[in-house]
Order: C-alpha cells, then structure tokens, then sequence
C-alpha cells in the first residue's frame, strides 16, 4: 500500500465512522434519511422505469415522488378514522376481556389445586395484567410523541427522498473515488449486493406483511367479528418478526374473540383463518419472495432481531435481518480471502 | 406524447450536451474519458454517442508506481482500460514470479471478471509507472443494462468479441503446441532407435 492509498484508506475510514457516530448522535436527522435511504433502494427500479421514456433523472424523481404521495395518503386519510374509532371503542371491551381472563385464571387456579394441590397465587395475572394495562397507558400516552415525530417525517422525508433518488449516483460516485484501490473491487461490489439485499429484502417483507394483513382482515371481516381492521393490521406489522411475530398477532385476537364470542363459531371460523393465512405465508409467500433473498440460520434471525430492536426500535426490527444478511456476506468474503487456497 | 411528435422529434438533451461538449473551442475534463474510450479498438463498433454515454458508466482510478492493481487469485469483477503509463502482468508458482506481458497506452485487461460469475485473477497487475485507468464494474454493467438496454447490449458483443478473439489465440498456440509436442516425441523416438543402434 502506498502512501496515497493509505491516505484514502485512512480518509474513507475516518468518513465511515463519522457517518456512523452522527447516526447515532442525531437520530432525529437520521430515521427520515435512514428511511429515504431504503425508500431509495425500493424504488430505484421504478425510477429507471420512467428514465426509460426519456424522462430526465429530476422529473421522474418527482414524478415517483408524487406517485408515492398520492398512493400513501389517500389510503392514510381514509383508514385513519377507521382506526381512531375502532381504538376508541376497544377501550370499552377491554373491561370486558379483563373479567375474561380473570374467570379463566380461577378455572385454571381450581384446576390446578384440584390436580396437584398446588394454589397458585392469583397475583401472577394481576401482577401481568398490570404489566399491559402500564404499558398500554404508556403507550397511549406516548401516541402524541409518536404522532409528532410521524408528521415531521411525513413532511420530510418526501422532501429527502426527491434529492436522494436524484443524486444517489453522484453521491456514491463521489464516495468511490474516496475508496482505497486496494480493497476497491471488493468494496465496490460488497456495497452493490449489500444495497440490493436490504432493497429486495424490504419490498419483499412490505409485500408479505400486507398479503398477510389483508388475508386476516378479510377474513375476520367476512366472520363478523369486530377490530377486523385492528387485528388485521396488527397480524401485519408482528409479521415483519420472523418466527413468534405471527403469533404475537394472534394472541390478543383469539382472546378477545374468546371473551366476546366465546368459544363458539366465531372463534373456530378465526382459528382456521389465521392457521390458512399464515400457511399461505409460509408455504407460498415466504419462499417465493423473501426466502431467495436471505438465507440466514434460524437463530441467527431471531438474534438479529432481538439486537436491531435493542438498538433502533422497530426500524432495528425491520433492518436487522438484511443487515445480519450483508454482514454475513462481508464475513464470508473475509474467511474466503484468508482460508481459500490462492491456487 | 401525441402522434405529431414522435419520440425522434424530441430535444435529447443528452444530445445537446454531447454536442456542446466536442465544441472544438472548448476542452473540459468531460470529454475526455469518451475521447479514450474511442481509441481503444474493442470499442470501435461503437458510435460517438454511444460513447459518450458509456462513459458515465466508466470509473477513473490513478495508481503510483509499485502498486498492486489486482493480485492472482483476487476475486475480480472490473474491466480495466489503461489511459497512461504501463502495466506489468505476472504469475507466481511455487513463491517465483514470472513475467508475462507488459501492457501499454490503450490496452486492456480483466475482461474475464466482467462476464464470469465468481471469476478469481489469473495474473497479478502491477503500476511499473504512475498509472491512470479507467474501470468498469460489474455492477456498473447490471446497472447499464437495466438503464440503456441497447448500450448494454451493444458494449456486451464488443467484450464477447475480445473474449471471443483471445479464444481463437488460445486455440492457435494449443495447436502450434500440440505440433510441436508430436515433433518432440517423433524426435524422441528417433534419439531412442540411434541410441539403440550405437548400442
């Protein structure tokens, strides 16, 4: 390595830390260009698409930007309401699905005692139930927060992602040259798949969470039973957690339907629709859109996401698993360079 | 668009920059790259234009002397053309190297690793003197041929072409060797029978 080789290595670390150290200082700053930065990579394709009919780079960035804006809001606008009123009237069943659980806890506790002679405390399900009823109010509480962030990156991001989706080639062409010739190829070429991984990865998650939530909301709608809409979307945002997430969606729907239906048709007519969504997942979405693009060890999916929600929340969650995948790919080609035989 | 204007009657402005950028009276850094790109001979089939819109796709890389530009048994995905100064290629067997070829001004190397899934360097490239290059990039290809369909293909036939060529020269020394090979073991069969005879 020369010295201006060392040179642009030393430069281009020293821009890889910083970018990384004010991502974190600036979190604020950071998620909308976090975001536009995956929004990017999802919908270069579509960008490229109307560059194709000679529209230039500037006006098709627009043009994706409008299409994005008035595909996302109208919906928003519509289902919003929905769900502010569907969120109001659960607080009147929740009473209700609190004396549900407490009846069943007795029958359990009786059963218990009757078969080991064991009495089991009946603080546990308090002391759990005081647990949510905690962090639901907090929740609530923070919705106003959350609500605040959502409008500025509402505001912001469409503004970021006009000027990323203009100039994302300038900028990485401009960071290709700050690369070191000695590690270039392979930077280069890790940087690419590393991009198209997180891109797939994501547009593949957004397409299956939806098949899933509009399966599920279809469904409970057509069985009759209320906060289709709410369990529908729920089923669909614990999707994006591999593994529990499907069932994280199911649990507070199968107790709620428990306690207003009882343990009827409606709750069989649900156990079915949830068994047959989550089996077209995994058997027909799963491996046709997202399983190509990561192959992952099981429990390193799990860690993965276990430390990206640590870490950033549920943009974490959602990241983690193309990024474990990217990390692994750097990893790879690192065993590879020093194991490998040269010959 | 309606069926007053066709798609040929538009203002390209793409054109008019490429226009303006071979204006005589003007010499900026843009034209240059294109200006290599048409001396290079694999290129030749390609027409100004298309050169120049090439040549965003292009990376330009400057080396000092001594430095390595790609080690044998590197994973390898770029197509290097050489703008300025030399090139040494070279193989290593059992911790000796040997040289191979020296490559000057206008010549090209790597083309393997554009087409090639996975492809290791067969030689190790090194800047005898200070050198400028100008790379392209598998990635930068899948790019080109997602963006402009017809470059891409076109640039394609004219890396086929020198695969293609270096295939004939490949298939030519095995059959010069060959020959040789067959006159060597008649030659040595002949040694055998006089030594026999002196016997």
């Amino acid at each position: 390595m020369t010295s201006n080789d060392r040179l642009r290595a030393i430069i281009f670390g020293l821009f890889v830390i910083s970018s990384m150290i004010l991502f974190f200082v600036f979190p604020r700053v950071a998620t909308p260009l976090l975001v536009c930065y995956v929004l990017t990579l999802i919908l270069n394709p579509l960008l490229l698409f109307f560059e194709r009919f000679g529209i230039n780079r500037t006006a098709s960035s627009a043009l994706v930007v409008i299409l994005l804006l008035f595909l996302t809001i109208y919906p928003i606008v519509k289902v919003t309401p929905l769900m502010v009123s569907e969120v109001n009237n659960l607080e009147v069943y929740i009473p209700k699905v609190e004396s549900f659980l407490k009846s069943l806890y007795s029958q359990l506790q009786a059963f218990v005692a009757e078969r080991t002679g064991y009495h089991l405390s009946s603080g546990y399900l308090l002391q759990s139930m005081n647990f949510i009823k905690d962090e639901f109010s907090a929740f609530v509480l923070l919705v106003p927060k959350y609500l605040g962030s959502a409008l500025e990156l509402i505001f912001i991001v469409p503004l970021f992602l006009f000027f990323t989706l203009k100039d994302m080639r300038n900028f990485r062409e401009r960071i290709t040259r700050l690369l070191p010739n000695k590690y270039f190829e392979k930077l280069y070429h890790l940087s690419f798949q590393f991009n198209r991984q997180i891109g797939d990865y994501i547009l593949a998650k957004v397409i299956e969470a939806s098949i899933l939530g509009i399966i599920i909301f279809t469904g409970l709608f057509f069985l009759d039973i209320r906060f289709s809409l709410l369990f529908g979307l729920l089923a669909a945002v614990t999707n994006i957690i591999p593994y529990l997430g499907p069932v994280f969606g199911a649990i507070p729907a199968f107790i709620f339907i428990a306690a207003e239906y009882g343990m009827g048709t409606h709750f069989g007519g649900a156990l079915i629709l949830y068994l047959v969504a989550n089996v077209i997942d995994i058997a027909i979405v799963f491996p046709l859109l997202v399983s190509k693009i990561v192959d992952l060890h099981p429990v390193l999916v799990v860690v993965s996401v276990i430390l990206g929600s640590q870490l950033l929340g549920i943009t974490g969650m959602i990241i983690s698993i193309p990024l474990a995948a990217a990390v692994k790919l750097l990893i790879n080609q690192m065993l590879k360079d020093v194991y490998e035989e040269r010959y | 668009m309606t069926e007053k204007y066709s798609k040929e009657d538009r203002i390209d402005i793409n054109l008019i920059k490429f226009l303006w950028s071979i204006n005589p009276l003007i010499k900026s850094n843009k034209v240059t790259i294109p200006y290599l790109l048409r001396d290079t001979v694999i290129l030749r089939s390609l027409g100004e234009f298309e050169l120049f819109q090439l040549a965003k796709y292009f990376h330009r890389r400057t080396y000092e002397k001594g430095e390595v530009i790609f080690k044998e048994g590197d994973f390898g995905i770029g197509f290097y053309i050489i703008v300025s100064g030399r090139v040494e290629l070279s193989t290593e067997r059992n911790g000796k190297k040997f040289h191979v070829t020296n490559l000057d001004r206008k010549d090209y190397m790597g083309e393997i690793g554009l087409l090639e899934d996975g492809h290791k360097r067969s030689v190790t490239a090194t800047a005898v003197e200070p050198l400028e290059l100008l790379g392209i990039f598998k990635p930068d290809v899948q790019l080109m041929i997602s963006e402009r369909p017809a470059l891409s293909s076109k640039f394609l036939q004219a890396m086929s072409e020198l695969v293609v060529k270096k295939l004939h020269i490949l298939a030519r020394e095995i059959r010069k060797l060959k020959v040789e090979n067959s006159h060597l073991k008649d030659e040595v069969v002949n040694l055998k029978e006089e030594i026999a005879k002196n016997d």
